[in-house]
C-alpha cells in the first residue's frame, strides 16, 4: 500500500467518524432539549403556588455574603455595589474585594463609601495572598471591603470567603447585574433541600436590553451582529444545556458570574483553585468529586428563574479573548480532574458529564475544525459522494438550528415577554445566520486557545465592556 | 442510494420539525406579547377603577363602579392580585379624611369580588400547579368553611400541595390538623427544619398549645427541630423541659435547649447556661455564650469574657459581639483587649470596629 492508500483509508474513516460523532452530539442535544423543556414547563407550573415572595420575611431564610471580587473594575465598581445595596434579601452583607489593582478601584470605593481601616479578626480558612486591609464603615453596616495583593480572581474569592460572616456565598462579577429578586431564589433553593451546597443562576446577556436596578425596562435588538449571536448562543447554552444538566445534578459548572455556594462546602474542599482561569468549573467539579468519594448526599441545582445580566464582548477581539479563556479553563479542570473519567465511583458525573465534556465540549471543537481541511480534501479526492456530503451539511445545520429555536421557546416559557413577538422572530433569524460564519469563528478560537493551553493558562485578559446598567 | 434516501428523508423530517417549531415560536411569542400588553393595560385600568370607588361620591355610583370591576376580573386570579396589591395600597397610604372610612370601604369591595369564592372553585378543579395556592389564600382570607377540605390537603402526597395546606392550616391556627402534618414528616429530614418555623411563624392562634400537642407526639429529632423553632417566642412553661435538654446526650437536643433556655433570659438559668458555655461542641458553647449575653449579670459577663479566649473562632466571636451588644464599660473589657491571649483581643477589636461609630469616637 501506498502513501496515498493510507490517506485515502484514514480520510474515509474520519469521515465516517465525523458523521458518527455529529449524529451522536446531535441526539445529546435534542435529548438535552427535551428535558429542558419538560423541566421548564414544570417549574413554570409550580411557581404557580410558589409564593416566594413571602420569604422576603421568613426567619429561615439563610443570610447571604455577596462576594465581589474587582481588580481594575473603577469604571463600574460603585454603580455595582449601589446597585447590590438595593438587592430584595433581608440579611446579607457585601464583601469587595480589590485584587491589588492598578488604577483607582481602591480610591474610589474608599472615597465614595467613606471607608476607614479597622483592626480585622479574620478566620483564615483558606489561604490567600496577603491581605493588606480590611475596611468597613459603620454608616454601611453590610458593606466589607478588603485590600489584597494581587493573587487572581480565585484568590480573591478565598479572600471574601475568609472575612464573609454568613452560611452562603455568592460569586458576583463587578460588571454583572443581578435582579433583586433573584439571590432570594436562588437561597430558597438551599431551603427546599438542605442537600443543596450550589445554586446556580440564569446568565443573560445584557446587549440590548436597558436595564435599571436589575430590572428590564426594555429591550431594543442590538447593533451588532455579533451581540446578536450570543444572546441565541447564551439561551442555548443555559436554557437547553445547563438545565438539562441541573435537572440530573450533574451540572459541571456554575457561571463566576452569579451562583451561590454553601461556604462550609467550599471551605471543606480548600477554596477556589488559584492557578487556573476555570475557577467557577473547577470548584464545580471538586465539590462533585469530594461528596461523590465521601458518600455525601449533595444537590447542584439550576434555577433559570433567577437572573443576572451580563454585558457580552462586542467585538471579535474580545470574544476571542473570553472563548479562549474558556476552553483553556475546561481543559485545566478536565485534566486536573482527569481520574474521574469514566470512573464508576464517581456515578453520573464519572461515567456522562465528564466524558461528555472531553469528547463533546473539549475535542468537539477540534474534530469541526478537522473537518473545515479534511471534508473538502475528500470531495476533491473523491472519497465522499457530492450528494450525500451535500445532505449531511444541510442536516448539522438544521439540527442547530432546531435547537436554537427550542432554546428560543424555553425563553419564552421562562422570561415572559421581555421582548415583543416581532423582535423574538427577527432574533430567530440569527439562530440560523450563526451557522454560516459565527459558529465556524467560535470553534477557531476555541481550538485557539486549546492550542495555546500552556502559554495562556494562567492569563485572564481584558474585555471591553459597556455598563450594564442604561 | 438507502443512504441517500435516508438522508433526504432525514432531512425533510428536520425540515418538518424546524416549521413546527416556528409556528410554535411565533404563536408563543404572540400569545406571552398579547397577554403582557392585556396585564399591562388591565393594571392601568385597575388602578383608576379603585381610585374611582374610593373617591366614589354616592353610595350608588361606587356599587356600580365596584360590579364594573367585578366583572373586569372575572375568575382571573392574576387580575385580583393586582386588584389586591392596589387595595393594599390604599390601605396603607389611603386617607381616612378623604373618602370616609377607607376600610369599610376596601372590606365592601373585597365582599363583592367575594374571593372565597374565586379560589374555591380552583380547590374543586384540582389543578394540582394551582390548589397550593389556592389553600394559602382562602386561609387569608379566614375561609374556614373549607377547613376540611384543606385539611385532607394537608394529607396529600404530593409535597408541595400538602405543604401550602399545612401553611394554610396554620394560617387558620388549626392546632390538631398542623400536628398531624408534622408527624406525618417529621421523618423528612430534609426540609422539617424549614417548615416547623414556617407554621410557628404563622400559626395564628396559640403557639404555646400547638407546641405542647407536637411535642406530646413527636420524636427526638422532632422536639428538637420544634424546640429551636419556639426558642423566639419565649415560653416559660417548658423552662423545665429545656433544662432536662441541656444534659441530654444528643448534642442536636442540647444546642435547641441551650438556645431556647438562652433566650429566655433567666437569671435562675444562669448556672446551667454558664455550664453549657463549657460544653465539648462549639455550637452549644455558642448557644450559651449569646444567652448569657441576654443575662447580663457579673457572672454572665465573666462567663462571655472567658468564652473570647475560646479554642473556636465562631465561639471568641460570638462572645465578642455579646460584650458589645452587653455594653459593658472599656474598662471592664481591658484585661482582654491587652490580654496575652491575642486571638481573644482581635475578636473583641474587631466586634468593636464593626459596632460603633469611630467618626464620633
Amino acid at each position: 500500500m501506498n502513501f496515498l492508500t493510507y490517506v485515502r483509508y484514514f480520510i474515509s474513516f474520519f469521515n465516517y467518524f465525523c458523521m458518527a460523532f455529529t449524529i451522536l452530539l446531535s441526539v445529546i442535544y435534542i435529548v438535552q432539549l427535551i428535558i429542558s423543556f419538560v423541566k421548564v414547563r414544570k417549574n413554570d407550573k409550580t411557581r404557580q403556588s410558589n409564593d416566594y415572595g413571602r420569604y422576603v420575611s421568613s426567619e429561615n431564610l439563610l443570610p447571604i455574603s455577596l462576594l465581589v471580587p474587582a481588580y481594575n473594575e473603577e469604571e463600574n465598581i460603585v454603580s455595582n455595589i449601589k446597585s447590590l445595596m438595593k438587592i430584595d434579601y433581608p440579611q446579607f452583607e457585601i464583601v469587595v474585594v480589590n485584587d491589588g489593582s492598578t488604577d483607582s478601584t481602591h480610591d474610589r470605593i474608599l472615597e465614595t463609601f467613606g471607608l476607614y481601616r479597622i483592626e480585622s479578626a479574620v478566620k483564615t480558612s483558606i489561604p490567600t495572598k496577603e491581605v493588606r486591609g480590611v475596611y468597613y464603615n459603620i454608616e454601611y453596616p453590610n458593606l466589607i471591603y478588603i485590600d489584597k495583593e494581587n493573587g487572581g480572581k480565585s484568590d480573591a474569592l478565598n479572600a471574601g470567603i475568609n472575612v464573609s460572616s454568613y452560611p452562603l456565598f455568592a460569586c458576583l462579577d463587578a460588571d454583572s447585574r443581578i435582579e433583586p429578586d433573584a439571590l432570594l431564589k436562588l437561597s430558597i433553593e438551599f431551603l427546599k433541600n438542605t442537600d443543596t451546597i450550589v445554586a446556580g443562576g440564569l446568565v443573560r446577556i445584557a446587549n440590548g436590553f436597558k436595564i435599571r436596578d436589575g430590572r428590564i425596562r426594555g429591550f431594543s435588538m442590538p447593533s451588532k451582529m455579533i451581540e446578536r449571536f450570543q444572546i441565541v448562543e447564551y439561551y442555548r447554552s443555559f436554557l437547553s444545556g445547563r438545565v438539562s444538566w441541573g435537572a440530573t445534578n450533574s451540572m459541571l459548572i456554575v457561571s463566576g458570574a452569579f451562583g451561590v455556594f454553601k461556604k462550609q462546602a467550599v471551605i471543606e474542599v480548600g477554596g477556589y483553585k488559584t492557578n487556573t482561569v476555570g475557577e467557577d468549573m473547577e470548584i464545580v467539579v471538586r465539590l462533585h468529586k469530594y461528596m461523590r468519594a465521601n458518600r455525601r448526599k449533595y444537590k447542584i441545582i439550576f434555577c433559570e428563574d433567577a437572573v443576572c445580566w451580563t454585558q457580552g464582548p462586542m467585538s471579535v477581539a474580545d470574544i476571542r479573548s473570553q472563548r479562549r479563556r474558556w476552553q483553556i479553563g475546561l481543559l485545566d479542570t478536565l485534566i486536573s480532574h482527569a481520574s474521574m473519567f469514566l470512573n464508576p465511583r464517581y456515578g453520573i458525573i464519572g461515567l456522562l458529564a465528564i466524558p461528555y465534556n472531553w469528547i463533546f465540549e473539549l475535542l468537539g471543537a477540534v474534530v469541526e475544525v478537522l473537518g473545515y481541511f479534511i471534508i473538502p480534501f475528500s470531495l476533491v479526492l473523491g472519497e465522499l459522494n457530492m450528494f450525500f456530503f451535500i445532505m449531511y451539511f444541510i442536516l448539522a445545520v438544521l439540527l442547530g438550528i432546531i435547537l436554537s429555536i427550542g432554546s428560543l421557546i424555553l425563553e419564552q416559557y421562562t422570561r415572559k415577554s421581555t421582548m415583543s413577538a416581532k423582535q423574538c422572530l427577527s432574533l430567530s433569524l440569527y439562530a440560523m445566520l450563526e451557522n454560516f460564519g459565527y459558529r465556524q469563528m467560535i470553534t477557531l478560537f476555541r481550538v485557539e486557545g486549546l492550542l495555546k493551553y500552556r502559554k495562556l493558562r494562567k492569563t485572564w485578559g481584558t474585555i471591553k465592556r459597556k455598563e450594564v446598567e442604561q | 442510494m438507502h443512504y441517500e434516501l435516508f438522508t433526504v428523508l432525514c432531512v425533510i423530517i428536520c425540515l418538518l420539525i424546524l416549521s413546527l417549531e416556528y409556528l410554535w415560536l411565533a404563536l408563543l411569542a404572540k400569545k406571552q406579547e398579547d397577554a403582557k400588553n392585556k396585564y399591562e393595560a388591565a393594571a392601568k385600568k385597575i388602578e383608576s377603577m379603585v381610585e374611582g370607588i374610593l373617591y366614589s361620591p354616592t353610595e350608588s355610583s361606587r356599587k356600580s363602579e365596584t360590579e364594573a370591576l367585578k366583572e373586569l376580573m372575572g375568575d382571573d386570579t392574576r387580575l385580583f392580585e393586582i386588584i389586591s396589591a392596589q387595595l393594599c395600597f390604599w390601605e396603607t397610604y389611603g386617607d381616612d379624611e378623604t373618602f370616609g372610612n377607607k376600610m369599610e370601604i376596601i372590606d365592601g369591595i373585597y365582599d363583592a369580588l367575594d374571593p372565597v369564592k374565586l379560589f374555591s372553585d380552583i380547590l374543586k378543579s384540582g389543578n394540582k400547579y394551582k390548589i397550593g395556592y389556592a389553600c394559602r389564600r382562602l386561609a387569608d382570607f379566614d375561609a374556614y368553611e373549607y377547613l376540611n377540605d384543606i385539611c385532607r390537603l394537608s394529607k396529600s402526597k404530593n409535597r408541595n400541595i400538602a405543604y401550602n395546606a399545612a401553611m394554610a392550616l396554620s394560617r387558620l391556627g388549626y392546632a390538631e390538623g398542623v400536628t398531624e402534618y408534622v408527624l406525618r414528616i417529621e421523618s423528612d429530614k430534609k426540609y422539617s427544619y424549614r417548615i416547623i418555623n414556617e407554621l410557628f411563624s404563622g400559626f395564628s392562634s396559640d403557639r404555646y398549645e400547638l407546641a405542647s400537642q407536637i411535642l406530646a407526639k413527636c420524636d427526638d429529632y422532632m422536639k428538637t427541630v420544634v424546640i429551636k423553632a419556639i426558642a423566639p417566642y419565649r415560653f416559660t412553661q417548658f423552662k423545665q423541659l429545656y433544662t432536662d435538654g441541656t444534659t441530654s446526650k444528643n448534642t442536636d437536643m442540647r444546642i435547641a435547649c441551650v438556645k431556647a433556655l438562652g433566650e429566655l433570659g433567666d437569671p435562675e438559668s444562669e448556672h446551667i447556661l454558664l455550664t453549657a458555655s463549657k460544653d465539648n461542641d462549639w455550637v452549644v458553647r455558642s448557644s450559651a455564650v449569646k444567652g448569657l449575653k441576654k443575662l447580663a449579670t457579673p457572672a454572665a459577663i465573666q462567663g462571655v469574657k472567658d468564652a473570647t479566649k475560646d479554642r473556636e473562632w465562631w465561639v471568641r466571636q460570638a462572645a465578642a459581639y455579646s460584650l458589645i451588644d452587653m455594653n459593658v464599660q472599656i474598662s471592664e473589657i481591658e484585661d482582654v483587649l491587652g490580654g496575652y491571649d491575642k486571638y481573644a483581643s482581635d475578636a473583641v477589636k474587631y466586634a468593636l470596629y464593626r459596632s460603633v461609630d469611630l467618626k464620633e469616637n
